[in-house]
């Protein structure tokens, strides 16, 4: 049975490693410039019509995707570390077309220098899905409800 | 074509009653006629919206006690929170994209289409 018990025991991290083949300098631009994020942000398949980033410890981010269908999922988090080119750290709210947050985290992205590459490392925590999130999901389109995977899309 | 059970998940998450009988099932378990109380609707009427819940696996009916009191079942409900997979495909796929564009970037093709 859900309860709002259960429900609190889901919040979770991730870490992630990449290497890139670019300079440090570079890959923080591509993160965190909008004219850059717009061209590469979301999963395949996806735009991102919409970036705005106020670049300062305290500043907004918004980062609205857009799925194939049309389907919005605004993100907007506020930045909590910030040290180009090595470090920046968000809170975010992620949304699915204008229903409440239905996901609540904080994405910290460190990048490193290692052998002429760039070593990205995401940690990643989120809280949710409160069971009152779930229904938030009744903003999502039929095309939406295909896959588990296109969930990945709320979770900016 | 029988639908996937996210579709029918999310079908029956999808109507305004159900999810406000969800949120009753959530403080505990309920008979039918409890279900009905707060809504200007029949018993019959609230009964087809159980049986969509039903379907879907997001509620459970008793069978053998006499007012076959409802709950919530956690599993459908689960998955759809069980979102850190996702997420993390999410950044794969991302930072597929990131990789992409910083090595177009570098060839001074900042236009390469990436989406």
């Amino acid at each position: 049975m859900a309860t709002t018990t259960d429900a609190a025991k889901l919040e979770r991290a991730i870490t992630l490693t990449r290497r890139f083949a670019a300079p440090r300098a570079l890959v923080f631009r591509a993160l965190t410039d909008p004219e850059h994020l717009m061209r590469w942000w979301g999963p395949n398949g996806f735009t991102t019509p919409e970036c705005t980033i106020d670049l300062r410890v305290g500043g907004a981010m918004r980062i609205v995707m857009q799925g194939f269908d049309g389907g919005r999922f605004p993100m907007t988090a506020v930045i909590d570390a910030l040290n180009p080119p090595e470090r920046l750290g968000y809170a975010f709210e992620a949304y699915i077309d204008a229903g409440g947050p239905a996901v609540r985290g904080h994405n910290l992205i460190v990048l490193s220098e290692v052998d002429g590459h760039t070593e990205l490392r995401l940690i990643a925590r989120g809280e949710g899905l409160r069971p009152e999130a779930a229904f938030m999901l009744q903003g999502m389109k039929p095309g939406w409800s295909q896959s588990l995977e296109r969930l990945a899309a709320l979770f900016v | 074509m029988t639908p996937d059970p996210l579709s029918l998940t999310l079908a029956a998450l999808a109507d305004p009653t159900r999810r406000a009988i969800l949120a009753r099932l959530s403080q505990g378990e309920a008979t039918v006629s409890d279900l009905a109380a707060p809504f200007d609707m029949s018993l019959p009427a609230v009964s087809k919206h159980l049986k969509v819940l039903e379907k879907a696996g997001l509620i459970s009916q008793g069978r053998r006690a006499q007012w076959r009191p409802c709950r919530l079942e956690g599993a459908p409900l689960r998955e759809l929170a069980d979102w850190m997979d996702s997420y993390r495909r999410f950044w794969d796929q991302n930072l597929d994209r990131l990789d992409g564009y910083l090595q177009d970037l570098q060839r001074g093709n900042p236009n390469g289409d990436h989406h």
